[in-house]
């Protein structure tokens, strides 16, 4: 069922699938769509990873016929091994894309889309006690505001 | 504020739309109106009136009787610049159909409480206030008469020609011969039409006339470059040139060829980064012909 949050999140989900550098790069999409279930767990098999999910959301009265909504997406990236480098990599390309869509709203603004830009960026080396194998984590927090 | 059954009504049940007038203080026959969603509380019209106080000797301290002056409405309205609106808006304050004057228009505020409708109502100021997406155009509006309830209600106010999304500031710089000088982050224009009242006619302004335009810049956050303070030290100009962007491939453009320095100042709190900023008055270029030009073009 189509409703703006969800066409925002599939259209930067594509926008990243459309990156050279990531559809080459990246073994699992998690696309959290309709379908067998999927689950968000990340194993060094299945990496590269990659998945768009949502995070927080608001509501601003703004104007007086018109809203401000916010809304945050978790663009995560992992990477198997010691190396930061490769997930690093992925996480320069997801910038790129999100700079290169800011021009266009993701095609979106008929739907309200003002823009997007990146707030926050977390990283985490999993499992973070000793282990065999290390996997780094990458959480891109974009934001994408609408006005409707 | 509640309406009279008590009930509570909040800014988002307030609505304004404007309309050109074909000639001062009526409203137009078929009008043609401009719906304007309000930036936050964007709407502060009200009619106004001066009381004369005569000062016969001294004779205690309460006032004599006193004469009604003159009615006035007078407020501000702020709106985004939805593409759609922001030539109505750049026009009110901007395009003078003869030297002295300005086009004037009815506009109707209505509430829960009540509708109101200002008639020949002028742009007596404008101010463009432009930071990346955060861009705000306000008028400041002076007229000739308040009536009040009109019958209007909301559900005569159609929002569905404009576009959501305002325009975004995708850059902005000073330039000398058409070359960019230096980059800006942001900027204020204000415009003051130095508007003045005609005779009274029946307890309101007759007419209303524009006088010379004080165009001003202020500039914030001026990246590299030192032609301002060169232009303040010896008496010189320089342009400007500002470009808005929207995602579905609109454009605005707003330049000033020919900008005098008044004062250039920079600051640098310890724990952020050193800004200049530069405040400039317009005047018009002789080669140009004009102290302000601007344009949209909207995409179809």
């Amino acid at each position: 069922m189509a409703n703006f949050l969800t066409d925002g999140r599939l259209a930067l989900l594509d926008a990243l699938q459309a990156d050279a550098i990531l559809s080459d790069r990246v073994r699992t999409w998690n696309e959290f769509g309709p379908g067998l279930r999927r689950r968000a767990r990340v194993e060094p098999a299945s990496c590269p990873v990659c998945s768009v999910t949502p995070l927080e959301g608001g509501e601003d009265q703004a104007f007086n016929v018109l809203r401000e909504i916010p809304q945050l997406l978790r663009v995560e990236m992992a990477t198997a091994g010691q190396d930061a480098a490769p997930c690093e990599e992925l996480v320069a390309a997801a910038v790129g894309v999100v700079d290169s869509e800011r021009d266009s709203a993701l095609g979106l603004s008929g739907a309200g889309l003002q823009g997007l830009s990146i707030t926050g960026l977390d990283w985490r080396a999993r499992p973070e006690d000793d282990a065999p194998r290390v996997i780094w984590l990458a959480a891109l927090t974009v934001r994408l505001l609408w006005i409707r | 504020m509640a309406t009279g059954d008590g009930t509570i009504h909040e800014g988002r049940d307030r609505h304004v739309r404007l309309a050109r007038e074909d000639e001062f203080g009526s409203p137009p026959s078929s009008a043609d109106w401009t719906c304007l969603p309000l930036d936050g509380n964007g709407w502060s019209v009200r009619s106004a009136r001066d009381w004369f106080l005569p000062e016969p000797a001294m004779d205690g301290a309460s006032a004599e009787p006193a004469a009604p002056g003159l009615l006035s409405p007078r407020g501000r309205l702020s709106v985004a610049p939805h593409p759609e609106a922001v030539q109505f808006l750049l026009d009110a304050a901007l395009n003078r159909p003869a030297p002295d004057g300005l086009h004037t228009y009815c506009a109707d505020h209505v509430t829960p409480v009540e509708s109101r409708r200002y008639l020949g109502m002028a742009a007596a100021g404008l101010t463009l206030s432009a930071v990346a997406d955060r861009v705000r155009i306000g008028l400041r509006l002076c007229g000739h008469d308040e009536v009040a309830g009109t019958g209007v209600t909301s559900s005569d106010f159609d929002y569905s020609g404009l576009t959501a999304v305002p325009f975004s500031l995708r850059g902005a710089h000073l330039e000398l011969d058409g070359a960019a000088l230096e980059a800006v982050s942001g900027f204020t224009l204000r415009v003051n039409n130095d508007l003045q009242p005609g005779p009274n006619v029946g307890n309101r302004t007759a007419y209303l006339l524009a006088g010379r335009r004080t165009v001003t810049l202020r500039l914030h956050g001026l990246h590299g470059g030192s032609r301002v303070d060169e232009a303040l030290r010896e008496g010189g100009s320089v342009g400007f040139s500002a470009d808005f962007s929207h995602p579905a491939g609109h454009s605005l453009w707003l330049r000033l060829p020919r900008l005098l320095p008044r004062r250039s100042e920079g600051d640098g709190p310890p724990g952020r980064p050193a800004r200049r900023t530069a405040r400039l008055v317009a005047a018009r270029d002789p080669s140009a012909g004009h102290d302000i030009d601007y344009g949209v073009s909207l995409s179809s």
